[in-house]
């Protein structure tokens, strides 16, 4: 058997304890599009990254052209034919467009230090001909006019293409992409489709990970997919669709389904209530890109609210635009009828709004106990210690754990131990409500199941009304009152769990639109460049 | 040339015709000093302006090939020009070593490594007295003989350096090389999906930098005629930087005006306090610390930049105000 083109044989990484990729087995052909996908936290840019060489598997070994990998240095990809763009940007700034395409020939180049200093003949020759190479693939990408604009003038769609540029200049023979439609707009992430169809018939193969998942169906010869690390399907883009595996990795299993009825009967027990917060029309921004455009939301008190999608959706920015930590363009927060959009995150928190970030962000240099403490930090000056003592005690009471561990550094905690830690930190700032960031992520689902039960008995037994960002939708609307569902910066629908769970689209917001969309004529001209 | 720009002809003009403007010796002497500064400033600016790595130990290469040069044509009596390329090329052996030993480190921990290794270079000139003559320093180190053993002949070898130097500063920075130094100060990991070696270039700017210091230092040793270890630590190695952050550190003319604004104000604080003894001592340092501060605030690309922009904007608005009275024109001849 002849050597693959590119052979990843069951590498696995670990990250502070939790495995993030376990045993990932796949392989490239010369000239194919090979898409990685898969939920928040599957592992895909660590996947990504160890082909890429920025960091070397734990165990395991990616072969190319039938040479370990592991053989070459970071700097040595390049020149053996690897290039790469990368989710954020990174270009260089204070270079003209031409120049950074430039950068991306000097693996392909020789000129050192004192012939570059004395300008000899053989480096002008030689800075002549990368100028025109990378004309050429300026041209290719659209940019040519804008060649001695310095790149920190461009726009962030300029820039994505200005990257492919400098990727595919060295003449690579794989292309690694990470997100490179994240921030695009509709048409620009076309313009982008169709450039890496030309790039396929150029002969370059090129492997991305990608969240726009309508692109990646319209493209990809192959796709993988993985889920906490593990691959678990690998097909054509209709046969992903329709795999039950993937389905479940992106909105949960079906057997959970039970719970829902549980919290039917609460939520019906309540009463309609005062509206505790509401989100009027925010638009916010990235720099360039704008990420939300006009979200409206409102949560009633004592409800558990979900806030579904998947990844680049916006959910984690909405979050941090109602609890300041990002500063929405416009749109209003109202919080118990205060308007809070100016207001800065840390004033906030006493007005009884805590929020629980993403990926926990527990301090690990502290004891759980002192975690905790900070966590009541706002009103530590005023409260009697012993009041806050006693909330404590009540924390213990719903995560006995933390209770057997107080003396131990936040660090040594397991992941789930620190979601915990996490959650009761913020509940020690007497929330009225409680802001959840993924929660379940990066956990084992048994014990992310037992994290959101939690939630549920705080909201039950303590009154907090909580707004959830959660990636395993089914395990979330089993907790939840209501959910909306955003998608790509708006909101696709919402309604109650139930309406939601049951709502034929909220696969799609997922797995992206069903195969009809391929035959949509706007893919047809994708097509078109092809022949 | 052509990319270097017309900024090169005003350059050699003003080289060429200042001594016939500035008959006078302590001009002259001025001059000197501010061409001999000028070259370390230009290394730096391609160590940290180009490339992105502090140094806060640049005065020490300075110190190496002063006394490298020193130590050679006093005690072993070879010819100062000889005596100049050691005094080049050992200080660039150090920054290679140096820059082999911290290859790895960045931000405050590269900060700290170069302040160390400055407080060290100074410490082993003072104490290595066989040889550096310690404290008390060297004296009757010979002058140099280009075209005379004149305060002239001096302005116009060390300015001949400053030139070349600068030129190949400027060649670099438009080039394969120069472009791998400003990759690695934005990003190093794209540079080195580029296919940079980060490391090597890294320390070929730190020897780039520490050559132009020690052919400087060489250049003052002979100069002055006397040398001790004071000059050669942190108090120096922060002008440096001051000048280079003035002046605008991602630009090589940045290096030249920054270290004529410097010389100027020191060359001021010299003369005012012979009617202001408050002024004498280390005020400059005072002042010196009040203009880094104040150009970090307001002025942060530094001052060449910042006029290169102001200039490209007023063209800019010339430009579109000629369009907007052309279209006006062009409205009223329709009607």
């Amino acid at each position: 058997m002849t050597a693959k083109f590119l052979q990843v044989d069951k590498i696995t990484m670990d990250f502070g304890g939790v495995r993030a990729v376990d045993n990932v087995s796949f392989s490239v052909e010369p000239g194919e599009i090979v898409a990685l996908i898969g939920p928040n936290g599957a592992g895909k840019s660590t996947v990504l990254n160890m082909i890429s060489g920025t960091i070397p598997p734990l165990q395991g070994e990616i072969y190319y052209q039938g040479k370990p990998l592991s053989k070459l240095k970071g700097h040595e990809y390049s020149g053996a034919g690897i290039s790469r763009t990368f989710q954020n940007l990174q270009t260089f700034d204070d270079m003209t467009v031409l120049e950074n395409v430039m950068v991306g020939l000097h693996a392909r180049t020789k000129s050192e230090l004192f012939s570059c200093g004395i300008r000899s003949l053989s480096a002008r020759r030689e800075e002549r001909s990368m100028r025109e190479q990378a004309l050429e693939w300026l041209e290719f990408v659209g940019l040519a006019d804008l060649k001695d604009q310095l790149a920190g003038n461009l726009a962030y769609g300029k820039l994505k293409q200005m990257e492919i540029a400098r990727a595919m200049v060295a003449k690579p023979k794989l292309l690694l992409l990470d997100e490179p439609a994240a921030g695009l707009n509709h048409s620009e992430t076309l313009e982008m489709s169709k450039m890496f169809q030309k790039i396929k018939y150029l002969g370059t193969a090129i492997l991305l990970v990608e969240h726009d998942m309508d692109m990646i169906m319209s493209i990809a010869d192959r796709i993988i997919v993985l889920d906490r690390g593990k691959k678990i399907a690998e097909g054509t883009s209709s046969e992903i669709q329709a795999n039950p595996k993937v389905i479940a990795a992106y909105i949960g299993e079906e057997k959970e389904e039970e719970p829902i009825q549980t919290s039917k009967k609460s939520s019906s027990q309540r009463v309609k209530k005062k509206t505790i917060l509401s989100v009027k029309n925010i638009v916010a921004r990235y720099g360039p890109v704008e990420v939300l455009h006009g979200i409206d939301l409102h949560v009633s008190e004592g409800e558990i609210v979900s806030l579904l999608g998947s990844n680049g959706a916006g959910k984690t920015t909405l979050l941090n635009c109602i609890c300041g930590l990002h500063a929405a363009k416009s749109g209003t927060v109202e919080f118990n009828e205060r308007d809070i959009s100016k207001t800065s995150a840390e004033k906030i928190v006493p007005l009884g709004m805590a929020h629980v970030p993403e990926r926990r962000q527990i301090f690990s240099t502290l004891t759980v106990e002192d975690n905790l403490y900070l966590g009541a930090s706002h009103r530590l000056s005023r409260g009697s210690s012993q009041q806050i003592e006693k909330e404590i005690k009540d924390v213990y009471k719903l995560f006995p754990i933390l209770e057997e561990r107080k003396n131990q550094l936040g660090g040594t905690l397991s992941g789930g131990q620190q979601q915990m830690l996490a959650i009761s930190r913020a509940l020690l700032s007497r929330p009225s409500l409680l802001l959840l960031d993924e929660p379940s992520l990066g956990l084992a689902p048994l014990v992310g199941k037992e994290i959101l039960e939690i939630v549920k008995r705080i909201r039950d037994e303590w009154g907090t009304t909580v707004l959830l960002v959660e990636q395993n939708a089914r395990a979330a609307l089993a907790i939840s009152d209501r959910a909306y569902v955003l998608s790509t910066g708006k909101v696709l629908m919402h309604g109650s769990a139930e309406e939601i769970m049951n709502h034929p689209e909220i696969q799609s917001a997922y797995l992206g639109k069903s195969q009809t969309f391929v035959d949509s004529p706007e893919v047809q001209s994708a097509d078109q460049v092809q022949a | 040339m052509k990319n270097i720009g017309k900024g090169i002809y005003v350059y050699l003009a003003l080289v060429i015709f200042a001594p016939l403007l500035f008959q006078d010796d302590y001009y002259l002497s001025l001059l000197v000093i501010t061409g001999i500064y000028a070259i370390v400033a230009i290394g730096l600016s391609i160590v940290m302006g180009l490339t992105g790595q502090i140094s806060i130990g640049q005065a020490a290469f300075w110190g190496i090939g002063a006394y490298t040069s020193a130590v050679l044509t006093t005690k072993y009596e070879i010819s100062p020009f000889l005596a100049l390329i050691a005094a080049a090329i050992i200080p660039a052996v150090f920054a290679f070593i140096l820059a082999r030993a911290i290859a790895g480190l960045s931000g405050y921990y590269l900060a700290m490594a170069t302040l160390a290794f400055g407080y060290i270079i100074q410490i082993l000139i003072s104490e290595w007295e066989s040889v550096t003559g310690g404290a008390t320093g060297m004296i009757g180190i010979p002058s140099i003989d280009f075209f005379g053993e004149s305060e002239l002949g001096m302005y116009y070898l060390v300015w001949g350096v400053v030139t070349v130097v600068l030129l190949f500063s400027l060649n670099l920075v438009e080039s394969r090389v120069g472009r791998a130094f400003r990759a690695i100060h934005k990003s190093e990991i794209a540079a080195t999906s580029m296919g940079i070696d980060v490391r090597k270039y890294r320390l070929l700017a730190f020897v780039v930098g520490g050559l132009f210091a020690g052919l400087s230092g060489g250049l003052y040793a002979h100069y002055v005629g006397t040398l001790d270890p004071q000059p050669f630590g942190f108090h120096e190695s922060i002008v440096f930087i001051t000048i280079v952050v003035i002046g605008g550190m991602t630009n090589i003319w940045g290096a030249l005006v920054g270290t004529f604004v410097i010389e100027m104000i020191r060359a001021g604080l010299t003369s005012l306090s012979d009617t202001f003894p408050a002024l004498s001592g280390d005020v400059d340092t005072i002042v010196y610390g009040a203009i880094l501060v104040l150009i970090i605030m307001f002025m942060p690309e530094g001052l060449v930049p910042k006029i290169q922009s102001m200039v490209q904007s007023y063209k800019h608005r010339r430009s579109t105000a000629t369009v907007v009275v052309q279209k006006n024109k062009e409205r009223e001849t329709a009607r």
